[in-house]
């Protein structure tokens, strides 16, 4: 069926259509097309939809964002081991020790223990208890054996302001609530840490002064008697080193001796040999002679020209 | 030489193998030692060990006119004896006595040790006995937190919650001994 047919249009009928461009109509249309510059309306779509905007790492954090959230712990309390007794005498059975809830007990009625209705709904089934609570307390009321206060009705403000807190900000307040519960057990645990790791590096720090000692019983003494032995061997060895230079020293003077009486004979007899050559040049006859026997030598020169 | 002594010519003590099984407090006994040791080391390695062998019948060749003063040479050197010497006995006695003594020190510090590791056991007992921390109850941090928490119930101090200190001199509780005098004690009453 078309849209036509429900519009009667004659010929004098006018249509007059009226743009209704409102943010919550258009904006979402618009933001899921335009990703570059998207302009005011398609903006605020977009932080409604927690789209982060360009540039932004993540969409702005909302202050409502913890609202009605229900809190619950990362991780349970460590459970006590089974066995675990203060003291020998302990009666686990009847008198088991009392661990830590991480969560108070089931209520109903914002403050009604659930403990108080489980008994009564074998017998009544599910609405007993509330007939039988609701039944006492307008009994009590009828007989004026409960005689409501004159500022009583502040107790009405009181549970919506209650509820008012616990649903806006109980969140945020459990969740720190929790954070200072962690710190203060980080603090406790690091205190036993700190006790357990005296007892690590004592165990450590002996065992290392053991190892020394040990080596110092091993080594020490004989180091000891061995200084002493090097000490001799030190005193000896120069000794020998003494005596081995006093008669290199003495080997030395001999050949020293040897060389110097050679060394003696031999100046002399040069000595000799050119003082009885010297005489025999300087001799008048021995020099005629030399020239007589030139002369005669020339002379029988056959020289040709 | 006379070898009536063994003879040492280097220290068998690795002593650097030796320096890394000590502890700071016992590592200065090991360097004075060292030191010691290693200088009479360092002057043993540079001086000859044993008499040099010199050839008598070579230098007799060489220098005939002296043979009969190499001779007697020959002879005197054949026949010298370095003597070696030999540690005091009340060197020796010294190290035994430090022996002793370090024997003592071994056993003063073995009773240490036990002691300690006894204590040791108990911490770590008790903390092995401890509930959770997060399962502690009242009590349960008195006990194993005695610095940080108190119980008036069975000790003998004044409440301080904010911790400023009014435990730590005992004025306080000698002035407030007595609960029917509950003027200051020096104040005289007369009139």
């Amino acid at each position: 069926m078309s849209l036509s047919r429900c519009l009667p249009l004659g010929q004098n009928a006018r249509v007059i259509i009226i743009p209704a461009r409102f943010a919550h109509a258009a904006a979402p249309q618009a933001a899921t097309t335009t990703d570059e510059a998207p302009n005011f309306f398609q903006k605020l779509a977009l932080r409604f939809q927690g789209v982060p905007l360009k540039g932004e790492a993540h969409a702005p954090k909302s202050m409502f964002e913890d609202c009605n959230k229900e809190w619950s712990a990362p991780e349970p309390l460590p459970a006590i081991p089974k066995d675990f007794k203060e003291h020998p005498d302990r009666d686990l059975v009847n008198y088991p020790y009392p661990a830590r809830p991480m969560y108070p007990p089931k209520s109903r009625l914002l403050m009604m223990p659930d403990s108080w209705f489980t008994p009564f709904q074998k017998v009544t089934g599910v609405s007993g208890p509330y007939l039988f609570f609701g039944g006492l307390f307008a009994f009590l009321v009828n007989k004026e054996l409960w005689v409501f206060e004159e500022q009583g009705h502040m107790t009405v403000g009181w549970i919506l302001f209650y509820l008012l807190v616990s649903r806006t900000a109980g969140y945020k307040i459990d969740q720190g609530l929790y954070q200072g519960y962690q710190d203060r057990v980080n603090y406790f645990k690091g205190l036993i840490q700190e006790d357990l790791k005296d007892v690590v590096e004592f165990k450590k720090t002996s065992a290392a002064q053991t190892e020394s000692l040990t080596a110092i019983k091993e080594a020490l003494p004989t180091a000891l008697k061995e200084s002493m032995g090097l000490q001799l061997e030190a005193t000896y060895r120069k000794n020998v080193q003494s005596v081995a230079t006093e008669l290199k020293r003495r080997v030395d003077y001999l050949k020293e001796t040897e060389e110097t009486k050679a060394r003696f004979e031999k100046e002399q007899l040069l000595k000799l040999i050119n003082d009885s050559v010297d005489k025999q040049i300087n001799d008048r006859s021995f020099k005629d002679q030399y020239l007589q026997n030139a002369i005669q030598q020339l002379k029988g020169l056959n020289v040709q020209l | 030489m006379s070898g009536a002594a063994k003879r040492v010519a280097t220290s068998s003590v690795n002593w650097s193998k030796l320096a890394e099984r000590l502890v700071p407090e016992h590592a200065a006994e090991l360097t004075r030692v060292k030191g010691v040791s290693g200088t009479f080391q360092s002057a043993v390695s540079q001086l000859p060990a044993d008499l040099p062998k010199i050839d008598f019948a070579a230098l007799k060749k060489a220098l005939p006119a002296h043979s009969a003063v190499l001779d007697s040479l020959q002879k005197q050197y054949e026949a010298i004896k370095i003597p070696y010497g030999e540690v005091p006995a009340d060197y020796l006695k010294e190290v035994d006595q430090w022996v002793e003594y370090n024997n003592a020190r071994i056993k003063l510090h073995d009773v240490k040790v036990a002691d300690g590791l006894q204590e040791a056991k108990k911490v770590e007992e008790k903390w092995a006995k401890a509930p959770p921390v997060e399962h502690f109850d009242r009590q349960h941090f008195v006990e194993y937190f005695p610095a940080h928490f108190y119980d008036l119930r069975y000790q003998n101090r004044i409440p301080d919650p904010c911790n400023i200190g009014l435990n730590e001199t005992p004025e306080i509780e000698n002035r407030f001994k007595d609960y029917k005098v509950l003027r200051r004690a020096d104040k005289v009453d007369d009139h």
